[in-house]
């Protein structure tokens, strides 16, 4: 860069002294149709936005890291852009909750103040202290702007809202130095902190070396002065840089959560990061060294982004925290659009919340399972249910009664016969690749069988979201997938199909389906928790009061529906 | 300037221009060999070089410093095209039909000029990459259904550099991830 101002210098100083001056060009111009949205100008058409999931009123929203509890309040702290509909000038949004569904917006809690934050206020993470006080640690963008770790506390304890936090004048507590050698571009997003058997806390971060990313672990005895440990937590080979890490005690004989520092017997550990390369929140679940601060994956995790995901669809940034008034631990995930960002600027926002859910270990302890909150269902009215039927090969049945476009819907299937599946092809690896394949109105043997949501009278718009059942020798494989190829006649917008894999028997087992609509969001869930897909989509013409609801079968063999309910969803107060 | 004086200076000023030009395009041609190493794994190999190379802080660039100029010159010919589409409207002449895509067309540039081009800026000075890729593919996404909108598009080539810039500099962006 030197030798390039040099270049620069010269060439000014020639260009000066032979015409005296430089002219410069027109940094602004003015065009028609400009947009520049405040929140009171926002679209009144506004077809897309949510009736439940959590969104602020405009502009950008991403991945929060920080959801907390504090005297029976739940909080949530979220990446806000002020300005605009794109990422850029982040703050942090607050708001508060008693049920975790309907919201009261705050004052920003952090926004850029001190040398260790002023270009920016990044994610981080909230950890009570065994005395009951919350403290953050956050990224801060410095006037170098390298990532820096900060911290902030409140500055009114008895204040249940927390609105006002006090930056420690010490900031940066961590920083990248030359003697370090943490990159000062990929060192961000700490965790909740834990403390060890020696009363000592430890906290992990982002980071990378070249294209092996990893959590760098600090310890603190007192929560101010943080010690490097020569050694990360984990890391990965070409995985890239290790986003949003999370890690987390499980129980292993109860799907209650257990707090953050929990030790001893009946507990297996989380790690989950977001990879910044795929944009997916993958999670392994392994042993916790408390001696010598490691965590070492269970034999046969697939450690990379061929991984176990908490969502196979739009789902990062994605956090848990540990609920203690109701002793579970709850997820948190952000779902960016899937729309073009000049169709972001002209609706005037960007990003919604995933509905928080609950957590916990398999039976199996191979993967986690989760599901929506209960508190959700208290937005359930109007309840529809269908008698138990067999849905015959090429049929629908359309589900009314309820709000389409703002529904819950669960629905159950029995498969009697199997004989018509077809062979499951060895070399069909990719699920997602498998659902582009076979969408929504590719005939099968078993299957696709499922729901078409938001789908337009006329059928020329729906998003699906189906199984389909494969013989592999003597056991079947069940494939999951969200379709989302025909739900909107505007092709401007993303409309990747999502899919995976199910581990159910569907020959012993119930096949299970819940789907939560919310207008431009499809979350999906599958096996009562075992898949998770959650989609982004923008109907033209199923929209609103146009938006239908059916159950499907497009296979070849009929399947039976045990059970069939539909709710509409009433709207909460999300912000 | 009275021509006495004026011949030599303005020889010694011509003679200090050319040196500034050659002494620029020495440093740069310096780092080809990376730059080329770089544009080789973008889609767009030759148009990339050609790119960088005439921007003289690619001498002593890094993949960074490559992305940010990158960017640079999406704004550059966001700026160009939304100039020309403003001409074309001023001109007349235009059936309902391409009026409304060259309006369309403003839409969309606003945007990444607005929105994807500030986003991708901020996230490269400050290292959250991710959102410069999602920035510049997006501008390339923009122009492409820019393109899409006519029958008799009057601004294709236009069209298509933004497109093919812009995937240049999402694709040296992701070597940062």
């Amino acid at each position: 860069m030197a030798t390039s101002s040099h270049c620069l210098l010269w060439f000014f100083f020639s260009l000066f002294f032979g015409h005296g001056f430089v002219p410069l060009e027109a940094s602004h111009q003015v065009y028609i149709h400009l947009q520049n949205r405040s929140p009171s100008s926002l679209k009144t058409h506004q077809p897309y936005r949510t009736g439940y999931h959590f969104q602020p009123p405009s502009h950008w929203m991403n991945g929060m890291c920080w959801p907390m509890i504090y005297k029976g309040l739940y909080h949530f702290f979220y990446q806000y852009n002020p300005f605009g509909a794109v990422w850029g000038n982040i703050v942090w949004a607050h708001s508060t909750s008693t049920d975790l569904v309907n919201w009261t917006p705050h004052k920003y809690a952090i926004s850029p103040s001190q040398p260790a934050d002023i270009n920016g206020c990044w994610s981080g993470s909230a950890t009570i202290l065994p005395n009951g006080k919350p403290v953050i640690l956050y990224t801060g963008i410095d006037p170098q702007n390298k990532q820096v770790q900060n911290m902030a506390v409140p500055k009114n304890l008895s204040d249940p809202f927390l609105l006002e936090w006090t930056k420690l004048p010490q900031n940066p507590l961590m920083e990248p130095t030359t003697m370090n050698s943490i990159n000062a571009s990929s060192f961000r997003d700490p965790t909740t902190a834990w403390q060890g058997t020696d009363g000592r806390w430890r906290v992990i971060i982002g980071s990378k070396i070249n294209r092996k990313g990893l959590v760098i672990l600090y310890r603190s005895k007192d929560f101010v002065r943080w010690t490097k440990a020569k050694h990360p937590l984990h890391s990965g080979k070409k995985t890239g840089m290790w986003e949003c890490p999370d890690f987390f005690p499980v129980a292993t004989n109860s799907s209650m959560g257990v707090d953050t520092s929990s030790m001893g017997k009946n507990l297996k550990y989380v790690l989950k990061v977001s990879l910044d390369d795929t944009k997916h929140d993958y999670y392994t679940i392994g042993s916790y060294n408390h001696e010598k601060d490691i965590y070492v994956p269970d034999k046969g995790s697939v450690d990379n982004d061929s991984g176990l995901r908490y969502d196979y669809g739009k789902f990062y940034a994605s956090k848990t925290f540990f609920d203690s008034a109701k002793n579970r631990r709850i997820l948190w995930g952000w779902i960016n659009e899937s729309s073009s960002v000049e169709h972001d600027i002209e609706k005037g926002w960007s990003g919604v919340q995933a509905i928080p859910r609950n957590v916990w270990l398999d039976k199996s302890r191979k993967q986690l399972l989760q599901w929506p909150i209960a508190e959700i269902e208290k937005q359930r009215i109007n309840p529809g249910h269908l008698s138990s039927r067999e849905l015959k090969g090429g049929s629908k049945v359309e589900v009314s009664g309820v709000t389409a476009s703002q529904a819950d819907v669960e629905i159950s299937f029995k498969i009697s016969d199997f004989e018509k599946a077809e062979v499951f092809e060895e070399n069909w690896t990719n699920p997602q690749l498998l659902c582009s394949q076979k969408g929504a109105s590719v005939k099968g043997g078993l299957g696709p069988f499922g729901l078409m949501v938001l789908a337009s009278k006329g059928m020329e718009e729906y998003t699906a979201v189906f199984f389909r059942i494969f013989k592999r020798q003597t056991k079947y494989v069940v494939l999951m997938c969200s379709d989302q190829s025909r739900s909107s006649l505007d092709d401007d917008n993303d409309k990747t199909t999502y899919g995976a894999f199910l581990d159910v028997d569907p020959v012993h087992e119930k096949l299970s389906l819940r789907s939560l609509i919310d207008h431009s969001i499809v979350e999906s869930f599958g096996g009562g928790g075992k898949v998770c897909i959650t989609a982004r989509v923008y109907p033209t013409l199923a929209i609103g009061g146009e938006a239908h609801l059916y159950a499907f079968n497009k296979g070849t063999e009929s399947v039976g529906v045990t059970t069939l309910s539909a709710w509409s969803m009433k709207k909460a107060k999300i912000n | 300037m009275k021509t006495s004086i004026s011949l030599p200076i303005f020889i010694f000023l011509l003679y200090t221009l050319l040196l500034s030009f050659t002494h620029c395009s020495v440093l740069a041609q310096k780092n080809t060999p990376f730059v080329d190493k770089i544009c080789k794994q973008t889609p767009y190999h030759a148009l990339c070089l050609k790119t960088l190379l005439s921007d003289p802080r690619s001498a002593g660039a890094d993949v960074r410093g490559l992305a940010i100029i990158m960017v640079d010159v999406i704004k550059r010919n966001t700026v160009s095209i939304l100039s020309r589409i403003n001409e074309l409207l001023k001109k007349g002449g235009t059936d309902r039909h391409k009026r409304g895509a060259l309006l369309a067309c403003i839409d969309k540039y606003n945007a990444v000029l607005n929105g994807d081009v500030p986003e991708a800026m901020e996230a490269l000075e400050k290292g959250d990459y991710k959102f410069a890729e999602q920035g510049a593919t997006d501008a390339s996404l923009e122009a492409r259904l820019c393109e899409e909108n006519f029958e008799t598009s009057p601004i294709t080539n236009m069209n298509k550099l933004v497109h093919h810039v812009s995937l240049v500099a999402a694709s040296i962006v992701r070597m940062l991830l």
